[in-house]
């Protein structure tokens, strides 16, 4: 077990020495982001719906990535770094079944944040929107998994040397079944032949008692597809 | 192109599974407990008693950091000592990290600081505090005097305490009291104490505190004082003494008013003046005194005169210097007579002898009474003034007493105040015997005697010494527990009247070691014998024949003379012409006559001239010169 006294790295730690300074707005920022980043995605998916709805077939153009069998890999933790311990970070791979119109996802969905993480099978779909070879992939999507959470909820504050406030964690590790709902947006473009290169953001909502309080992620990356099959 | 497979896919799909569950997701648990520290923190660990101090509890991580928001608890040992001020609204006080801590006794107590938080490990702090009194101060006297063993006195001493800022005496905050000096005792302990007083001197107390504040003045001093105040007490100013050699002596009390005495003190008794010396003399004290009850060993009057004696009573001191008293006593003195008698009480005494004798009162201790007046009367026997006796020669052996009797002061009667005891008459019984003849050679004589002392009693172990007229003196004998003494004289063997004169011994002093109460020997004496000794029978060897003229003519006369004597020269009184022969070769004897032991008889010569002779034998036997001849012419 290891045992982190560094300050900045508490969550609850960040709010108290954060607040009243620049760091302080980013923190509101950051705990109002996945509301907003969801609302974002909501839009951009509607968005996309709007224009996958409104746009001629001809005038798509086709790639050879948005039918088939696609396989991806999405590294998931770029609004969340750094990582504050040593664990593997957000990301998911999928498998996806892709018929122009829509695409049918599974894979594995991990959620690292640095005091929690929520891992399990993901299962999700939307319609594929093509924007020239730019294709938007507006998804909807249910995990059901497992969440495995540290709190600080015992911890102390302090005052040290020099009248230096500060907080000591005390974490309370959990773990317990989670499931999930969430949505998200992929926009993809192809990269080479079969290979595609994407951006991906999604919100999530879990349950699960480890994660009271605490239920949202919100979740921006980047991957790559490789068409496997048709 | 390849079709990938549905396996590939699957193991696409599965393989990242794994490696994500296979993965440690090192999430942050614990720790259990932070090692912690916590402290008291108060300005100062001394509290004045009715002072409060406000003590904070503080916690420190292992970092040494101060832990916030933590809530403390707090325990006193002994909370009789150190209390807790009921806490404040403030969170700092509700919660315990603010404290207020009141001296409520003096002495010392540990707080104990515990933090009840399952998240720290840390043990109990404990901060002992103590808690003290501004000072002591003694409430009472500072100099006391007590005048009489027991006496008690009480001092109060207290510790001073705060109070609104002031410091003001406290009850029972554990005074301590120190002792020194053994002349007074304590009882109790605390505020108040009492001393007793035990023996004269000076003790000090000093009122301490073992929890005082320094700088205070923690100390305060008495001194107690213990000088007894002793007056003296008689028994009696006047005393009575009936016989000589009484010791008297009032019961003289030297005490404080609670009637403890004082070790070491003495009374001396002093005649005030000569004459009272005269009646009484001071014999040492009997005895010891007893300081317990002040009773002193008080000297002795002991009386040797008839007459009033003033003494002074002189109390002192240990020192035997310092008068504490000065009281005046009389001793009146009166012999009362408890015997009368005639002394000799027993006597033998020879008819024709006469010895002293004396009328004497004696008193209950046996002492004569030399101003009684005794008068005697007799029956049987001739007296005289001061002489019993004497009465013819030829007088045969009787018996006769002499009775005494008394009248004037010493008489009970005449002392009421005196034991009435009726007087023992004790009257002189003198045997008269008849004057013995012995002869020379068969002299010795046994006379036996009777001796009483003053009491009328068998003067038995006493001794009779002897003395004579003439001749060696019998050797002393002793009287028998029968009081019978015998002695065996023998007077010389030479023709005379002799007497032996037996004297008992001087009666004990009666107060030794002073001399002996005079008395005149001659009325102790117990024997007076007179014995005759008369020639024993004719001696030969001593008789002697003598003639006037050895030449004598024919016919013609002379006389001759035989003296007659016995054995020791002694002549024979009673010799006749029967106790001697004469016989002549030729002349004739005739008229033979003896006078007081000297014959006389006629020798006539023969007719014709010539020798002759003169014999005289007695038993045939030649006396001295005998035969004795003669020349006829």
């Amino acid at each position: 077990m290891r045992i982190s006294v560094d300050p900045i790295a508490s969550p609850r730690g960040e709010l108290d020495r954060f607040a009243g300074s620049p760091a302080k707005r980013a923190s509101r920022s950051f705990v109002c982001a996945p509301t907003i980043a969801a609302g974002a995605v909501f839009a951009a998916c509607a968005l996309s719906m709007g224009v996958a709805a409104s746009a001629p077939l001809g005038a798509q153009t086709p790639t050879r990535i948005d039918s088939g069998i696609v396989v991806g890999g999405d590294w998931l933790q770029a609004n969340e770094l750094p990582l504050d311990r040593d664990a593997l970070q957000s990301g998911q791979v999928t498998v996806s079944l892709r018929r122009h119109r829509w695409s049918v996802d599974a894979g594995w969905l991990r959620i690292a944040r640095t005091l929690s993480t929520v891992q399990g099978g993901m299962l999700s779909g939307g319609p594929l929107l093509h924007w020239g070879p730019v294709l938007f992939a507006p998804t909807i999507g249910v995990l059901g998994g497992r969440a495995q959470a540290s709190r600080d909820s015992t911890g102390y504050d302090f005052v040290g040397p020099g009248g230096v406030a500060g907080h000591q964690p005390r974490y309370s590790y959990s773990s317990a079944a989670t499931a999930g709902g969430g949505v998200g947006l992929a926009v993809e473009a192809p990269l080479y032949r079969i290979i595609g290169v994407r951006a991906v953001a999604s919100q999530w909502f879990f349950s699960g008692a480890p994660l009271e309080g605490d239920r949202q992620r919100f979740l921006v990356g980047a991957g790559l597809s490789l068409r496997v099959g048709r | 192109m390849m079709r990938p497979s549905r396996s590939r896919v699957a193991l696409l799909a599965i393989a990242p599974l794994l490696f994500t569950l296979s993965c440690n997701e090192n999430l942050p648990s614990g720790p259990d407990t932070f090692a912690t520290a916590i402290s008291i923190s108060v300005p100062h660990d001394t509290l004045v008693v009715g002072d409060s101090s406000t003590a904070r509890a503080v916690a420190t991580d292992a970092g040494g950091r101060t832990i916030q928001s933590l809530t403390f608890d707090w325990t006193s040992a002994d909370s009789a000592i150190v209390g807790f001020g009921t806490p404040a609204s403030t969170p700092d006080a509700s919660s315990g990290r603010l404290r207020t801590l009141i001296g409520r006794h003096a002495g010392r107590a540990v707080v104990t600081l515990s933090l009840p938080d399952p998240r720290f490990s840390v043990a109990n702090t404990p901060r002992t505090e103590t808690v003290v009194v501004g000072g002591v101060r003694i409430l009472t006297t500072h100099d006391s005097t007590l005048t009489a063993v027991n006496d008690t006195g009480v001092a109060m001493a207290a510790g001073l305490v705060s109070s609104n800022g002031a410091l003001v005496n406290g009850k029972s905050q554990g005074i301590r009291w120190i002792h020194i000096g053994s002349h007074a005792s304590l009882v109790g302990t605390g505020d108040t104490i009492r001393y007793i007083a035990r023996s004269n001197g000076v003790d000090t107390l000093i009122a301490t505190h073992d929890f005082c504040l320094r700088s205070a003045k923690c100390a305060d001093t008495a001194v107690v004082r213990v000088s007894q105040q002793l007056t003296m007490t008689l028994s009696s100013h006047l005393l009575h003494s009936w016989s000589f050699a009484d010791s008297l002596a009032p019961i003289v009390t030297l005490s404080d008013r609670r009637g403890t005495g004082l070790a070491g003190t003495s009374v001396r008794l002093i005649p005030l003046a000569a004459v009272d010396s005269l009646v009484v003399k001071i014999a040492p004290p009997v005895g010891s005194g007893d300081p317990a009850t002040g009773i002193v060993a008080s000297p002795r009057l002991v009386s040797i005169g008839n007459d009033t004696a003033r003494v002074r009573v002189v109390a002192l001191a240990p020192d035997g210097a310092t008068v504490l008293g000065v009281d005046t006593i009389v001793d009146v003195v009166r012999q009362v007579a408890r015997r009368i008698q005639v002394e000799p009480l027993r006597a033998v005494v020879t008819v024709i002898d006469s010895i002293p004798y004396r009328a004497l009162a004696r008193d209950a201790r046996g002492a004569v009474i030399h101003d009684a007046s005794v008068g005697v009367s007799s029956a049987g026997i001739a007296l005289g003034p001061v002489w019993i006796g004497p009465r013819a020669p030829t007088s045969t052996s009787t018996q006769g007493t002499i009775t005494p009797s008394l009248a004037g002061d010493a008489l009970p009667e005449s002392n009421p105040l005196a034991p009435q005891i009726p007087v023992i008459v004790d009257p002189a019984v003198v045997a008269l015997v008849h004057l013995d003849t012995v002869k020379a050679g068969a002299t010795q004589v046994v006379a036996t005697m009777t001796v009483l002392d003053s009491n009328a009693l068998g003067a038995a172990g006493s001794f009779v010494r002897f003395h004579t007229s003439s001749g060696p003196f019998p050797d002393s004998v002793q009287v028998g527990s029968d009081g019978v003494a015998s002695v065996s004289w023998a007077p010389p063997n030479i023709a005379g009247s002799y007497t032996l004169t037996g004297v008992a011994g001087s009666p004990p002093p009666v107060l030794p070691p002073a001399p002996p109460a005079p008395t005149d020997s001659s009325v102790r004496t117990v024997l007076q014998r007179s014995v005759v000794v008369i020639a024993s029978d004719p001696s030969a060897t001593k008789s002697t024949v003598a003639v006037t003229a050895t030449s004598i003519a024919a016919n013609g006369t002379t006389t001759v003379t035989i003296t007659v004597k016995d054995q020791f020269g002694n002549v024979v009184t009673t010799a006749t012409p029967a106790d001697f022969t004469v016989t002549v070769t030729r002349g004739a004897i005739s008229g033979t006559a003896c006078t007081l032991g000297v014959c006389t008889a006629t020798y006539t010569a023969p007719a014709s001239a010539g020798a002759d002779s003169i014999s005289v034998t007695i038993l045939g036997v030649q006396i001295v010169f005998s035969p004795l001849g003669l020349t006829i012419t």
